[in-house]
Formats: C-alpha cells, structure tokens, sequence
C-alpha cells in the first residue's frame, strides 16, 4: 500500500467544526446530545470520531453531510455554512448499507449520478469504473436482496465514490458486516483513500471501535459520553501500513490511551500523565 | 394530543355543530316526529349486539381454518382456493337466500337476526381469515426451528408463537371486517326479500328508515351522525390502542429501529394485558387438555403430523392449480343453487323453464363488461386523489393532524347512508337519466373503493426504512425525482394490495350502486349488480338465474385475481423492503 505524505500544516481545512451544541426535545425534556464541539479536517486526511453509543457521533456526522443543523455553532466547508446535503460536497455510506431494492447494483449506483444530473452519455464510464474499483464486476446485474452484507457495502461505498464527493462521510460501515470481511473492506476503503488517482480523498469515518479507529485515521476525535464533548484530538503517528496490536507495540499504547480516556471521563481511574 | 383528547375533543366538535345547526335549521322538530328516534338507545344497543355476534363467529372461524390452512400443506391445496372463491362470491347475494334458509327453521324474529348476523359474517370473515393465513406463513424458518429444537411442537407451538406472531395481521384484518360490516350494515338490517323488507331493530334500520321511507331528511342526517361518531369511537377507543399495541409482535427480521412510542394508557389495551398475564391460568387449565387431546391422537395415529414447510408458495403446476380451482367452484355454485332453491322451495332442474323466460341471461357477460367498465372508471378516479392525497399528508405533519381524523370519519360512513344524499344531488345536476345515474352510481362506487387505497398508500409511506430516506436526501435527490425514484417504487406493493380490497369492495359495491330505489322510484343502470338485484327482489325468484348471475360475477373476481393482480403483485416483490 502506497504511504500516504503529507503534511497536515500545509493542507487546505476542508470541513470546520466550530463550537457546535445540538439540543433535542424529548418527552417535554431538553437533551443536550452534543456540547460545544469542535474540530477541523484538512484535505487528505482521514478522520474517525470514536466514542459510545449514544454520544451524538451520528448526529454530528448528519450535520457535516447536512441532513441535520445545529442548534448553535456552525459547520463550514471551505469557509461556507453547510445549508443541506449536497452530494458534490460530501457523500455518505451507511451503517446498514440503505440501497434501494427493486434497482440492481449498477442502477443503486447510478443513483447519485441522476440526482446531481451527470449527463447519459457520461454515466456508463463513470458507474463501469466504480464497479471494477469495488470488485463488482460479476454482479452489477444482481440486486440487494441476492447480495451479502459485504458486497451490499461496496455498492454503497460505489455509490457515494460515483459522484466524486469532496468527502466521504461514513457512518459506522463496517458494524454490520462480519469481521472477515469487515477487515476486507477496511483495507480496501485505505487502499482507495490512499490512492492519488481517487477524486475523493478527505474521510470522515464514525465508529465505536477503537482498534478501527487507530487502524485507518490520521487522527482520531475522541467524544464523550451524553452530552458529546471532545475529549480528545489525537494524531495517529504509527506508521502506515498498519498492522493490528497484536503485533505491533505502538499501535497497541495508542489505542490503550485512547481507552483510558474514554473510561476517565466516564468516572474511571486517572490516565497516564502523558496524555496531549 | 392523546387519543382520548382528540376523541373528546371531535366529539364536541360533532355535537355542537349538529345542535347548533339543527336548531337553526328548526331541524329538530322533524327529528323527533321519527317514531324510532325515541328507541335509538336501544337501537345502538342491538346493532352492537349483532356486530359482536357475527365478529365472536368471525375470530373462531377464521383462527381455525387460517391456522389450519397455515400449517398444514395438504389441507392449504384446497382450502386457499375455497376461501378465495368464498372471498369473490359477492356479500350481498346472499340476502335473500340466508333469510329464507335461516327462516326455515328458526321461526319469527329469531330467524331474521339469525340471517343479519350469518349476513355480517360473511361481509367480515374473509379478510381476516386471509390476514391470519398470511400471518402464519410468514413466521420466519429460523423461528420455526428454534421453536423446534426447544420442544415448542403442535399445539404448543400454536399457542405460544403462532398465536403472538398473528396479532398484528389479525387487528389489521380486523379493522378492515368491521369496516366491512358497517359498510353493510343497512343492508342487513333491512332485509329485501322479494318485494317486502323486514326491519331488524338497529341504527341500519333507523337510518335506512328515515331514508329511504320517510323521506325525512333531517332525522337521517341525525341518525348518520349518530352513526358515524359511534364507529369513530370504536375506533378510537378500541381499534387504534390496539393497532399501536400489536407492533410489539411485530416479526423483525434484521435490526431496524422501530420506533416504540410511548403507548397511551387505554382500556382495551389493559384487557388484553390482563388476558395474557393469566397466562399461567390457561396453561394449565386449557394447554394440558388440549395436549392430552393431542397426544391420544397421535397414539392413534389420527392426528395431521405437524411438518415445519419453508416458506415457499404453493408451487403446483398450473394445470393442477387450474382444475382445483374448477372443480372448487363448481361445488361452490352448485350448493349455492341448493341453497337458494330450498330457500326458495322452488326445484332445482325445473328452473331450466326460466332460462328461457329469462333472455338477459344471455346478456351476462355484456352486463358483467358494463360493470367492469363503471368500477375502472371509479377506481382510475379513487387512485389519482388517493395518491395525491396521501403523498401531501404524510409529508405534512400538519396536514397530517386535520386530515387523519377526516379520514376515519369518512371510512366509518357507510356507505349505504350516503347513498340517498349522493342520489339526491346527482339526480339535481344530471337528472334522472341515464347520464345521471351512472355519475351515481360511479361516486356509490367510489365510497367503497378508496378508503383501502388510502389506507394502504398511506401505510406503505409510513414503512420506508429511514435510512432509506437519509441516503435519498443525502443524494441530493428533490422533490419530483425523490417522487419519481423513491416515494412511487416504495409504495406500489401498498398501491397494489390496496387495488385488490379495493376492487373487492368495488365489486360487493356494485350491487347497491347499480340499483337505486328511491322515494318509491326505481334508478339502474346496465350491469351485473343491478341484475342480480332485479332477480332477488322479483316476486318469484328464480335459483338459477340468481346462481348464474352470482357465478358470473365471481368467475370475473377469479379470473382477475389471477390474470392481473397476482402478476402484478409477484412483480411488485421486488419493491419490498427487506424485513419489513
């Protein structure tokens, strides 16, 4: 695999995150899910907000894709407020998979493309090369219902790729899939980020893993428990390829850490002074 | 706002509009010169009776033969067919027939409620005994044999997973049968045979009295009021609890987030809790019984072994299909000749003469194309304002609010009220003429049709996965390309099962919209309906031709049941969401 380099100084702040506060009413109660949360995601990074369920990391990933507003605060990219999801901005892959199951693989993908209005002729290359990219080629004809968990992600990882997005939003996309192919998947997802050739090249990726966390980002955003607050903006240094930690030291401490944060702030024990 | 409020709250709302209304209008004064209005307490009290009575018949037949037909896969080559023949005969051919068979031998009054309830049971048995057969086939394998290996065989396995897994189909078959039997419930109150008419005690008589032989206006709009706030009740207080209650049994087959509302606090609610917490009561003082029952069979070797089928459909050659499906019918047909000719103690073979004395016979199938064509037209109508209708609401919460009251009002009218308003206005633009009836008979159409299509669309919008949605919107997809691409697709499986009940209503329709009597005239149009009425209400009736004309019309059901709609809804599969 191609290591990625790059320095996160130089590059272009793509998404700003600025103080954002997301209140909900619930049963005549208000609920504060996210609490003064902020961050920036530079061009070619990968980014992966981690934290327990519940903490509002999804509710902030609808806000970047602009299915949902703050109730304060301001969500930017390149400079511009998010006013709603715009599919040449950022597009999304979800957690189970939502592709529309009376079109096969090759029209769930051509979905993207009719809405932003890819003329006719154009969108045969386009669909034909996202699907040889996903390893899909023996079955662009089949529909979901046929499909595994698996091949129904890389039709949606097609999908949101096919209308060459400035980001790829996803929504924990591998929680629904076996660990076999979830580590499939998982590499190939670095594969595609990694590579000079793909349009899109800035992720944001939500997960409650950690491991998979450490495991694909640059760095990793670490959010409390209700209401969501950043506890942590971490730079991932162990180098790519990464290998799981297991066998490597350094990735096992960085996801340690990463741990004891997460369990500090939830009442745990103190961690380690060397925390940034 | 809670059920209870809102029921409270349109509930004045009908009150006080009614009273100030009728006051201004110096409408009172007619209301009470109505002899029945006086007994409309009663009134209410007996038709509720009735109701329940052929709804009690209606549970135990249905849970039978659909858990029955479910399970077993002998016994379901035979019995699916029958009960869609059963389903396709039209309810009201039955009046005149039930009457003098139940009359033979339950002397006086007796007699006559006994045929209203067998009339109201047959108007509400069938939906719900397909709903429960549906329900029991859709109990999913991996469940199947899990129940297996813990041991949850034959009855066991009914009474604890059968039972809970057909709740929801069965409250929604349920819903649509009384829907069903208030639709009819003047005809079976007053029944027609022949040319005099027997009054049943009930809110049907009242109105279709006032109606239909008063001619007093204000009293039957009275009692329509009356009438509609009562099935609006019962909605309210028993039908929609229970609705919200049944989706905890709701089969889920992969992780979707159903959303679990808090559940109002509601009395039919609480029955049914107490019911199931004397489970332990039942367990033992019915399970055991039945099991020793069971078990003394199976010593025998008596009883049906009890073989967990996949889920497959009955996948018999067509030819087989095709033969079954005759020979089914022709038994059907010929014990409703029986049935009719000892009804009418006139010889079956000797109706031969009356062939000839009854040329229309031969226009049959001209009559059934006329029919055809009026409910094709009432239906194409009913779709488009269904559609529009239904996409606006459920998009609107607002809309949503005002709109959804509406709508149960109007599908607890029935239609059969409506029917002398919707003359009398017709017949004022159109005249009495043949233009005239036939824009009244397609808007009688129209009331028995559109409320399932409604219902239906609606359901189907409110069952797109929400991550569906999300991904519709994060695409970037709008308005007509998000009604086009996402919104028409999702629903036409819905927009297909609400055609078929809509066409089945259609056709039960028909024989009160074709054939009008009002204030003492006689208003038909060319059709199978107003046929088959002409030949009941003739002085002599004759077995056959009322037989032919009843096979005619079901032959029609059957025949688009399976040319149009059973393509249509294996193709419309492929729309489904998984796990929905």
């Amino acid at each position: 695999m191609k290591k990625k380099q790059h320095t996160q100084k130089k590059a272009r702040v793509e998404l700003e995150v600025r103080r954002v506060f997301k209140d909900f009413v619930e049963s005549k109660k208000r609920a504060r899910a996210l609490d003064s949360v902020s961050f920036s995601v530079h061009e070619h990074e990968f980014v992966c907000i981690v934290g327990p369920s519940g903490c509002g990391k999804s509710t902030l990933l609808r806000m970047i894709a602009g299915l949902e507003f703050p109730s304060k605060g301001d969500v930017l990219f390149r400079g511009k407020r998010v006013g709603g999801p715009d599919p040449k901005t950022s597009a999304m892959i979800f957690q189970t998979f939502a592709l529309l199951p009376w079109r096969n693989v090759y029209e769930n993908i051509s979905l993207g493309l009719e809405s932003i209005g890819t003329p006719i002729e154009r969108r045969p290359s386009i669909i034909n090369k996202y699907i040889k990219l996903m390893d899909l080629e023996d079955f662009s004809d089949a529909y979901p219902f046929e499909l595994s968990g698996g091949m129904k992600q890389r039709v949606g990882i097609a999908r949101a790729l096919a209308v060459e997005p400035r980001m790829l939003l996803m929504d924990e996309p591998f929680s629904a899939l076996d660990a076999l192919t979830a580590e499939n998947l998982r590499r190939d997802v670095l594969e595609i980020w990694s590579d000079p050739r793909t349009p899109t090249n800035t992720f944001v990726m939500i997960t409650h893993l950690i491991d998979e966390a450490v495991f694909m980002a640059d760095r990793v955003i670490v959010l409390s428990r209700r209401p969501g607050k950043v506890i942590a903006d971490i730079h991932v240094d162990v180098e790519r390829p990464r290998v799981d930690h297991a066998r490597d030291p350094e990735f096992f401490e960085m996801c340690d850490m990463i741990k004891r944060m997460i369990s500090y702030h939830s009442g745990g024990t103190i961690p380690e002074p060397d925390t940034p | 706002m809670s059920r209870t409020k809102t029921l409270l709250l349109v509930l004045c709302a009908i009150f006080l509009t009614t009273f100030a209304s009728f006051s201004y209008l110096g409408w009172w004064g007619e209301v009470v010169q109505n002899p029945q209005t006086a007994q409309l307490p009663y009134f209410i009290f007996r038709t509720m009776l009735r109701m329940l009575a052929a709804y009690a018949l209606v549970v135990v037949f249905s849970l039978s033969y659909g858990i029955i037909a479910g399970l077993y896969r002998s016994p379901r080559i035979f019995m699916l067919p029958l009960l869609d023949i059963l389903q396709s005969i039209p309810v009201l051919g039955y009046i005149p027939a039930a009457l003098f068979f139940f009359l033979g031998f339950l002397p006086g009054e007796l007699g006559f409620e006994v045929a209203s309830i067998f009339l109201i049971f047959t108007g509400m048995a069938w939906a719900v005994t397909f709903s429960i057969l549906s329900g029991v086939r859709n109990i999913p394998n991996d469940l199947r044999e899990a129940s297996n290996s813990y041991g949850l065989r034959g009855w066991r396995y009914v009474y604890h997973v059968v039972l809970p897994a057909i709740i929801p189909p069965f409250v929604t078959g349920s819903v649509l049968a009384w829907g069903g039997g208030w639709y009819f419930l003047i005809a079976a109150e007053m029944l027609t045979y022949g040319t005099t008419t027997h009054f049943l005690p009930g809110i049907g008589t009242y109105l279709g009295n006032a109606v239909y032989n008063l001619g007093n206006v204000p009293s039957a709009l009275f009692g329509l009021i009356v009438f509609v706030s009562i099935v609006y009740t019962i909605n309210m207080l028993v039908w929609k609890p229970l609705a919200s209650y049944s989706r905890r049994f709701k089969m889920q087959t992969m992780k979707s987030e159903i959303i679990i509302e808090e559940e109002e606090d509601s009395a039919i609610v609480r029955a049914v809790e107490w019911v199931r917490s004397r489970s332990y009561w039942l367990d033992a003082h019915i399970n055991e019984p039945v099991e020793r029952f069971f078990a003394m069979l199976r010593k025998h070797d008596l009883a049906i072994k009890f073989i967990p089928t996949k889920r497959r459909h009955l996948q018999l050659p067509a030819w087989k299909l095709f033969s079954i499906y005759t020979v089914l019918f022709l038994a059907v047909m010929l014990w409703l000749l029986w049935f009719f000719s000892s009804s009418f103690s006139v010889p079956m073979l000797g109706a031969w003469n009356t062939l000839v004395s009854h040329e229309e016979i031969f226009l049959l199938p001209y009559l059934a194309a006329r029919s055809f064509v009026r409910i094709l037209v009432a239906y194409v109508i009913a779709l488009c304002w269904t559609l529009i209708a239904a996409i606006a609401v459920v998009r609107s919460k607002r809309l949503s609010k005002i709109f959804f009251p509406i709508f149960d009002i109007g599908q607890s009218t029935p239609a059969l009220a409506l029917f002398p308003f919707i003359v009398i206005f017709v017949i004022s633009i159109f005249g009495g003429g043949q233009i005239g009836v036939e824009v009244a008979a397609i808007i009688l159409l129209l009331t028995g049709t559109q409320w399932y299509l409604l219902f239906n669309i609606i359901g189907a919008l409110n069952n797109i996965p929400g991550d569906i949605l999300e991904a519709s919107r994060a695409f970037g997809l709008k308005n007509s390309m998000l009604y086009k691409k996402i919104f028409l697709p999702a629903i036409l499986p819905g927009i297909i099962l609400g055609s078929i009940q809509a066409w089945g209503g259609a056709w039960n329709s028909l024989i009160v919209s074709e054939y009008i009597t009002f204030q003492g005239e006689v208003h038909s149009v060319d059709g199978i309906g107003a046929y088959l009425t002409k030949l009941t209400t003739s002085p002599s009736p004759d077995p056959l031709a009322i037989t032919l004309c009843i096979g005619t019309m079901t032959i029609v059901i059957l025949l688009m049941n399976y040319l149009i709609w059973r393509r249509l809804f294996n193709y419309a599969e492929r729309f489904r969401f998984e796990g929905v």
